[in-house]
């Protein structure tokens, strides 16, 4: 009994450590602009504003980070800051080029508030692209006792700044597959990798050209439609699908069997074509339930067929 | 008679075989590479199409010769878009070079006097035609390199997208190499790098609640959930969540009791945790598609779809999850529920569990 009684402590504390003592509230960020792209030259100050409001009823703290940033899990055209020991050893952050009028920002509910910031180019920077985020974290004021999970809201705004007119833009195409190998329905998801060489940002652009056995063009679909940009010395990874409700192309070709997907893209801002990337990679549509169903109405035909054979040649011997 | 018409004959008999004793072959390698690949550029401005030509006969084509490049006979005047002269230089190599084979520049054109380009419009019978003129013998085994610009003469694309036949011919004194094959235009090439923003894209982003409630968690008992919603709407290209949490501040992400004695119900290090199975114990979050006909996507670890299976988290900036995107723009805001799950091991100290969950929101750049 005692053995039972030390086991069942824990249990009543845990289940009364539970104090429904919550005082929740909801947290609203909005921000203008998304991103911004600057060209700027070694000496130049640039200042400008990023403007917040909150759309919940309840006011809001922000604290505002600045730093250099990475791409959430290779995915091109996101963006989080580096923590402190990461800014400093990052090459391309600009985070020290950057001072902001506020380090603090009420958000009050409906009401837009401005954050002036100033970028002062060293006069030894180097030709290139940088990059910072002003980035704002609420300030949770949450004050209770319990097993909970506490959420916090962030949202930034990405600054890519290039410097000079002497850059490289320069990549490499590493992957382009289809996820699956067979397909019953056209639901075929690209997936491309890309890695930035270069010291810019890239937009890749281009085309999916899908072609049946007879090389008959069945789709072409664009990539990277949203123009996701991938950062300079990053791997990014782009999907692109491709679904189609009927297997007749929209001038009647059929996509059925095994299908060729031919990818070409570009990614230079100035003469593009002069560096395309290109690759390949094949498929297969197959639409076995209605293979089998064809299949399987010839068998009863034939099926019938003998049988009323059988059926008459037994009346003509009666 | 009995000798004009045998003589007629003989004379145009010799005469045909004169005609086609010109030697006509197969190029052993060519290729055009353009700087724009889209279709329907005029060729002014910033729409200028240049071509870097790389080719290698097969047969030796004497000097004082011209190279000819003709487009479809269906696309006349949207290849030469002005009629004239052009630039034109030889190149001793091209970024397209394929090294260690003939498709790799080894010289450039050569010349017999001044080298010169002119592009001319097709009509009826006719095609859109670039010559090149007062090229040099070209030695067969040697790919070549001449590039071509506009000048008076102004090259353009053809305003259709998909493949375009081309035939490359060099000829000198009836000996003569070509080739046919196909080039491809694209809808667009190039994305314009600017230097300010021409819009200004905004991304709003809430949460319904700031703390979730998680019930009560019995030591080795049934796993707890707790959630709140997230809603988003963006005139960017689209949006995205991510998210990481605290932990214990050094070692994972979950539900954490800084009191002694200190816990942690780690996140855990797969990339999923089924708290249905009676040995997983950890903290873990789902969420629901925003809408099914929507494009926005739940990343495959974090779906709603099996119960009591949730996707992980971890610490610190970079560990940053990406849980939510969307490709496109989200006039109104749309709705995902997000939804904690938590179950504490039978060694679980009793007391106070707490984690803070960053959720970063914003717009594809």
């Amino acid at each position: 009994m005692k053995y039972n009684g030390i086991l069942l402590l824990p249990v009543i504390i845990l289940l009364l450590s539970v104090y429904p003592l919550f005082a929740q509230t909801s947290l609203s960020i909005g921000v203008a602009p998304t991103s911004k792209t600057l060209k700027l030259t070694p000496g130049e100050t640039y200042s400008d504003e990023i403007v917040y409001w909150n759309l919940s009823q309840e006011a809001d703290t922000y604290r505002v980070f600045i730093s250099g940033f990475q791409q959430i899990e290779n995915q091109p055209g996101t963006a989080i800051i580096l923590t402190e020991e990461e800014d400093a050893l990052a090459d391309y952050s600009a985070s020290k080029w950057v001072t902001v009028s506020k380090e603090i920002l009420e958000l009050e509910p409906s009401k837009n508030v401005k954050l002036q910031y100033t970028i002062n180019v060293p006069l030894d920077a180097t030709d290139g692209e940088f990059n910072v985020e002003i980035f704002l974290i609420s300030e949770n004021a949450y004050q209770q006792q319990g097993t909970a999970a506490f959420t916090n809201l962030a949202a930034g705004t990405p600054i890519l700044i290039q410097i000079g007119d002497d850059y490289v833009q320069n990549a490499e195409l590493l992957r382009f597959v289809a996820d699956k190998k067979i397909y019953e329905k056209i639901n075929v998801n690209f997936l491309t990798t890309i890695k930035n060489l270069g010291d810019m940002h890239i937009t890749p652009t281009g085309e999916i050209l899908v072609q049946n056995i007879f090389k008959q063009e069945v789709a072409r679909i664009p990539f990277n439609k949203n123009a996701q940009s991938l950062l300079r010395d990053t791997l990014g990874n782009y999907e692109d699908n491709w679904t189609q409700s009927g297997y007749l192309s929209p001038n009647k070709a059929i996509a059925v069997g095994p299908m060729t997907a031919r990818l070409m893209v570009t990614y230079r801002s100035f003469q593009p074509g002069f560096a395309v990337l290109g690759s390949e990679t094949t498929f297969w549509i197959i639409p076995w339930k209605i293979i089998i169903a064809i299949l399987v109405a010839i068998l009863l035909v034939i099926i019938i067929r003998i049988t009323k054979k059988k059926i008459n040649k037994k009346n003509e011997v009666s | 008679m009995k000798i004009v018409v045998p003589t007629l004959f003989l004379v145009l008999s010799t005469a045909f075989f004169i005609v086609f004793s010109a030697q006509a072959g197969t190029l052993a390698a060519v290729y055009i590479f353009m700087s724009r690949l889209k279709a329907g550029l005029d060729g002014s401005g910033a729409n200028a199409v240049q071509f870097i030509l790389a080719i290698d006969t097969a047969t030796t084509i004497p000097t004082a010769g011209t190279i000819t490049i003709e487009f479809p006979d269906d696309e006349d005047t949207s290849w030469c878009r002005t009629i004239g002269a052009l630039t034109v230089a030889g190149v001793a190599g091209s970024a397209a070079d394929l090294a260690g084979g003939n498709w790799d520049i080894d010289s450039a054109l050569p010349t017999s006097g001044t080298l010169s380009a002119a592009c001319t419009q097709g009509g009826a019978g006719t095609v859109d035609t670039i010559t090149i003129s007062n090229v040099g013998a070209l030695t067969a085994g040697t790919t070549y390199g001449v590039q071509i610009s506009s000048a008076t003469g102004v090259i353009g694309t053809n305003g259709t997208t998909g493949e375009h036949e081309v035939t490359i011919t060099a000829n000198s004194g009836g000996t003569m190499d070509s080739k046919s094959f196909k080039i491809y235009l694209l809808g667009d090439d190039a994305v314009v790098i600017s230097a300010t923003v021409s819009d200004m894209p905004t991304v709003v982003c809430s949460i319904s609640l700031n703390a979730v409630n998680l019930g009560t968690l019995y030591p080795g008992g049934a796993y707890a959930t707790g959630g709140h919603t997230i809603s988003t709407s963006t005139t960017s290209n689209g949006y995205y969540w991510a998210v990481y949490g605290t932990g214990d501040g050094s070692t994972d992400a979950g539900l954490y009791k800084s009191t002694v004695t200190t816990h942690l119900i780690a996140s855990g290090a797969t990339a999923t945790l089924d708290l249905t199975n009676a040995t997983v114990y950890g903290f873990g979050l789902t969420l629901s598609d925003p809408d099914s006909t929507d494009p926005a996507t739940v990343a495959p670890n974090f779906v709603n779809t099996t119960t009591g299976t949730f996707g992980t988290i971890d610490r610190l900036y970079s560990g940053a999850k990406l849980v939510l995107s969307q490709s496109g723009t989200q006039g109104s805001a749309e709705n995902s529920t997000v939804t904690y799950g938590a179950r504490a091991s039978s060694s679980a100290p009793a007391g106070s569990y707490q984690e803070t969950v960053y959720w970063i929101c914003g717009g594809y750049y």
